[in-house]
């Protein structure tokens, strides 16, 4: 592109699109395309959900609007909004053209600084009306924010009570990934009950069988070693070291020749399935960082190899997908630069951990297209950008996101991950529901603190690099012998070990103890004397006795009255925690469906094939599908009855839209060198497939229901529906959908049109099809 | 990135803005103010704190836009302590030798950028010293024995694939590109292989004789890796490349009918991608492929005995590609007036 053509006519090319943007080009079809799309869009629906921040609403998102799906008894917004309103603006600001996102989630920093007032315009069914909600105002975040901030200093202090109401007995919170992630965030507070409920969530973990390698093992295994290897180092608690030792050797083992992990172990260093999954394989790495710190053999040959693969990346691009060379085209990694940086501090590599958290500082844009969407961009990228020495990019990173921050705050406390909006192709398989993402979004509110080595912290006393002075004390930590210890410490010289920072360290250690048993024993005590508890109370003082012991390393005498008074107290009828997030009902549809399109699969092989016309291209995504035009085509209408198909191609049912390779051809690389597994975090072409079939219905009237169903659909597929010209279905993933009432009047006698739309981010390679099924009267 | 066409006219204003102030240096955009401004020396200097190779990027643009008058200095970096220096330096060499006309400029640096190539200790300067002596055409032929050593030596896959791309693009000589490309397919590291068979296959399409890596193409089924996951595929497009040199595989066929039972470590419910992959390749034989038509027939008739349960997501696709596969077979040797 020339000079004259990049300075002036792009700008006016733009400044001419911003103008007259596409929704005013689909005004005249809106009816089509929006009457039947509310009740039938599949996104909606339980914890596909997009949180509107501490408001108790849900919903999803359809180019710009937030569509209410359901709200949570109790929550501000219960009885003000509801299911079928759609969001226009908020506090005078009008929805943006796209993503609506980013201005509720400043809105509700603003609103918090103030009064807590969110004036929503709402629309229902076409009638516009005001919604007044009043969420509590905690106060905006500070331009330091985490750091000197009191809101940071609310939101989490409500999230580890969120998770510390919601700690079963077994100590395990949300599946071991997520308690993993959970346990750090409670660890990383110094309070006695969340480090009650962090070593509860420790010793769940160590009593769970931790399953058999392979699979999909490199995640437990790499978090759990994560989290247990902080415990150790905060605790000097022993009784986590066997199953560290258990993660060390198979991580170990697990390492793939390159030396990174996929989602599995691979022992013999072959990686299944598409291969190095390094988003995961930077924790494990990390993780055998902290195990070897926490003095746990660690096989010298996985660890060097590690060290070279993602240290090799330093400086040259972010750590990308797969064993492929470094991303250098933007800084988006998904923030495994962020825990690469960590990392390398661990490690003493200064140069390659200010590159690291360089590029992380730089990654300032949300990365939402990544394994599990942006939840571990969220959760690891504040935690590796403090380590850059640009506080203005820490700053800009941290402001840039702060909308996310405040959008996947819950009404109670707790967190809910926002799933991409419908405008994308849903790539990720993660719906982040609250019991899993709340400690991983909250660990960057506990960055002020640095009390775990992954929020910047000293490896502190328990690390194998302790002086020689200290192995005899330590020892004597490790078997719980306190009585010994206690005696040894005592004569120390006051000017020698005990006044050396990690002398001190153990000693405050050993105090902590100390307190923590007190601090259990008391308050098992005031539980004890209330007039009466219920069953999970007590379940979870007499869980928290049973940890104290474990902790002590011997039976602590008070704990035996304790438990005797605990059985003692008459129970109370439990009282449940409202989790709010509506659920399918679940109930059997016990209705007889019977094809009306049949699909390709189910059509005998002596009649006549199902033949789609068929337009596809790959290019950017399109929202706005009232006024497509791809590759200079004209398109406006495709869907309607009347548009002609005579250029697109006909293909025989099942159909393949794309003969291209199924990685996606990216920019020039050559496909043995880039998967689309490498582009995956980065700017990627979409496929995008137009697709069409008339079909003739010979007794309409009889129908009484009728669904979309698919075969062969790839996970990563989403398709839009149009009956005789109305959009009638929006569908996530290879689901069957049902329509809605009204939708299924469109089926008429005689000649109908079935039309999609189909995206996906990582060309079809499947051969699929679609089909409609009935019930009859 | 680009969610949506508004976002993307957005970036485009962007990116139209930064292009702007890298010409004129007029707004600040949280780079360093001015920097197309700043003298070359001073660039330099600051890529030694640039950590990122994004924000030494920006400085080797405005660096390259000096033009030629910045060699000299850059010639100097290349010997800088620091590799952030070295990489940059070459960076901007690369950047200017885009330029037809800057490369005679650049070739009295050739042998310096080649003895990066093979002796630096920072893998980034190896890796974008090949590239820059590649971006340098013929004119980067000067390097052509680095490179070479380069592509089969370094320790680096990103180096060896750099060099031997660089070769290519340099024009070196047949016989040191076949030897290469050679060693290259006979690597037991999975890309260097893919790599090496791609290039041999580029020569191919020049009209060059690459005969002499045949040997090299069928070990590549004797001695298979691993490469059933989506990057470096190394049989199918081996065997692609027999095929187009007319080579005869039929003896291969034994040591492709083995690889279908061949057990690598992960297994998704006893079956594995790999062996997908081999049916397919199957396919490739065509007329040289009578002696897998058994084999082929025994998996479409129960799949199960080859590891695939019926249960799996891809039991019909293992049954597809064997169906494929035999038609393909069965087809050419029709063609051929063979047909078993």
């Amino acid at each position: 592109m020339s000079l004259i053509t990049r300075t002036f006519l792009v700008p006016v090319l733009a400044w001419t699109c911003m103008s007259f943007p596409a929704q005013a080009t689909a005004a005249t079809t809106d009816e089509r395309l929006n009457k039947y799309l509310e009740v039938t869009s599949q996104h909606a629906k339980g914890e596909w959900q997009t949180n509107l921040g501490p408001t108790g609403a849900m919903g999803w998102i359809y180019l710009n609007r937030f569509y209410i799906e359901s709200v949570e008894a109790g929550s501000p917004a219960d009885g003000l909004l509801k299911k079928g309103d759609y969001i226009l603006g908020v506090n005078g600001n009008t929805s943006p053209v796209v993503d609506p996102r980013v201005m509720l989630g400043k809105e509700i920093n603003k609103a918090e600084a103030a009064d807590g007032t969110l004036v929503f315009q709402v629309g229902h069914h076409g009638v516009e009306r005001k919604v007044t909600v009043k969420i509590k105002p905690i106060g905006g975040r500070s331009p330091t924010w985490p750091f000197d901030c009191k809101k940071s200093q609310i939101i989490r202090d409500q999230a580890l009570r969120w998770l510390r109401e919601r700690q079963p007995t077994n100590g395990i919170i949300g599946g071991s990934v997520y308690s993993s992630i959970n346990g750090l965030f409670l660890l990383s507070s110094s309070a006695p009950e969340d480090q009650d409920a962090a070593r509860r969530c420790a010793y769940g973990l160590i009593d769970q069988d931790p399953g058999e390698s392979g699979g999909l093992s490199a995640w437990p295994f790499g978090y759990g070693a994560l989290f247990l290897s902080e415990y150790y180092l905060a605790t000097g608690d022993a009784a986590v070291l066997p199953r560290l030792q258990f993660y060390a050797k198979e991580i170990g083992d697990g390492i793939t020749n390159s030396g990174s992990w996929t989602h599995g172990m691979s022992p013999g260093g072959v990686p299944g399935g598409y291969g190095e999954l390094n988003i995961m394989g930077v924790v494990c790495f990390l993780s055998l960082v902290l195990m070897e710190e926490c003095g746990v053999p660690v096989d010298p040959k996985p660890f060097a190899s590690a060290t070279h693969f993602f240290g090799r990346f330093a400086g040259l691009g972010t750590i990308p997908y797969g064993n492929n060379p470094p991303w250098d085209r933007s800084p988006s990694s998904a923030n495994k630069d962020a825990v690469a940086a960590i990392a390398f501090r661990l490690l003493g590599e200064a140069e390659k951990s200010r590159a690291f958290a360089d590029d992380t500082e730089l990654s300032y844009q949300l990365t939402e297209d990544a394994h599990t969407g942006a939840f571990f961009s969220a959760t690891w990228g504040p935690l590796g950008a403090i380590l850059t020495k640009n506080q203005t990019g820490l700053r800009r990173l941290l402001d840039e996101q702060s909308w996310y921050f405040d959008l996947e705050r819950r009404w109670d406390g707790g967190m809910k991950y926002l799933p991409n909006p419908e405008n994308l192709t849903g790539i990720t398989g993660f719906s982040g529901q609250p019991i899993e993402v709340t400690g991983g979004l909250c660990l960057t509110y506990s960055l002020p603190f640095k009390s775990l080595c992954i929020l910047g912290g000293d490896l502190g006393p328990f690390s194998k690099k302790a002086g020689a002075d200290l192995k005899p004390a330590l020892a004597l930590y490790r078997e719980k012998k306190w009585a010994a210890f206690d005696s040894l410490t005592k004569s120390w010289p006051k000017e020698a070990i005990g006044s050396t920072p990690l002398g001190k360290q153990l000693l405050s250690k050993r105090a902590a103890l100390q307190a923590q048993i007190d601090w259990t024993l008391s308050t098992v005590d005031k539980a004890k004397s209330q007039a009466g508890l219920t069953r999970a109370e007590s379940d979870r003082s007499k869980a928290m006795l049973k940890a104290i012991e474990r902790l002590a390393g011997k039976d602590i005498e008070k704990v035996k009255s304790l438990r005797a008074g605990l059985d003692a107290v008459k129970e109370l009828p439990a009282t449940a925690i409202v989790t709010g997030i509506a659920r399918d009902s679940g109930h059997q549809d016990r209705r007889t469906w019977k094809a009306l399109l049949p699909l390709a699969k189910d059509i005998k092989k002596e009649d006549s094939p199902k033949t789609w016309r068929v337009h596809a291209w790959t290019g950017d995504i399109s929202p706005y599908l009232d006024n497509l035009e791809p590759a200079g085509e004209a398109m406006k209408g495709w869907y309607l009855p009347e548009f002609s198909t005579a250029k697109w191609s006909e293909k025989k049912a099942p159909f393949r839209a794309h003969d291209s390779h199924p990685d996606a051809l990216f920019a020039g690389f050559e496909v043995s060198l880039v998967s689309h597994h490498t582009c995956m975090f980065q700017p990627r072409p979409l496929y995008n497939t137009y697709a069409r079939l008339e079909f003739t219905v010979a007794d309409a009237a009889t129908i009484s229901a009728a669904r979309v169903v698919q075969q062969e659909c790839h996970q990563y597929l989403r398709s839009e529906v149009y009956l005789n010209g109305y959009r009638v279905a929006a569908i996530l993933r290879p689901n069957t959908c049902e329509l809605s009432p009204e939708a299924v009047k469109l089926i008429k006698q005689g000649k109908n049109t079935l039309a999609l739309y189909l995206a996906s981010c990582r060309g079809h390679h499947t051969e699929f099809d679609f089909g409609i099924e009935v019930v009859r009267k | 990135m680009f969610r949506y066409p508004v976002s993307k006219i957005l970036w485009l204003i962007a990116c139209t803005a930064v292009s702007h102030v890298a010409i004129s240096g007029e707004a600040d955009l949280g780079k360093p103010p001015q920097l197309s401004t700043q003298s070359a020396t001073a660039l330099i200097t600051q890529s030694r704190e640039a950590y990122t190779i994004f924000q030494r990027k920006d400085l080797s643009k405005a660096l390259a836009s000096k033009g030629v008058s910045a060699i000299s200095e850059l010639g100097k970096a290349l010997g800088h302590e620091h590799w952030h220096v070295r990489h940059c330096a070459l960076m901007t060499l690369q950047m200017l030798a885009k330029a037809d006309g800057n490369r005679s400029a650049i070739v009295p640096l050739v042998p310096k950028i080649a003895d990066l190539v093979v002796k630096d200790p920072a893998i980034g300067v190896r890796w974008m010293a090949a590239d820059c002596l590649g971006t340098m055409g013929e004119q980067g032929k000067g390097g052509q024995t680095q490179l070479a050593h380069a592509a089969v030596k370094d320790k680096e896959d990103w180096v060896r694939i750099a060099a031997a791309t660089a070769l290519n693009s340099i024009n070196a000589d047949v016989p040191v590109m076949l030897t290469v490309y050679e060693s290259m397919i006979r690597s037991t590291d999975k890309m260097s292989r893919a790599e090496g068979i791609s290039k041999a296959g580029r020569l191919h399409e020049k009209k060059i004789d690459i005969s002499s890596v045949i040997p090299a193409l069928k070990d590549v089924f004797r001695k298979p890796i691993y490469d059933a996951n989506f990057s470096g595929q190394t049989r199918a497009p081996a065997m692609e490349l027999l095929n187009r040199l007319k080579v005869d595989t039929t003896e291969l066929v034994p040591f492709i009918i083995k690889d279908l039972s061949t057990i690598w470590t992960i297994h998704e419910n006893g079956y594995h991608p790999y062996q997908k992959i081999t049916l397919s390749i199957m396919g490739k034989l065509a007329e040289h492929g009578a002696a897998a038509i058994p084999t082929l027939e025994a998996v479409v008739a129960d799949p199960e005995k080859f590891g695939c349960k019926r249960d799996h997501p891809d039991y019909s696709k293992f049954i597809s590609v064997s169906k494929e596969s035999l038609s393909k077979i069965r087809a050419a040797l029709a063609g051929k007036g063979g047909q078993k």
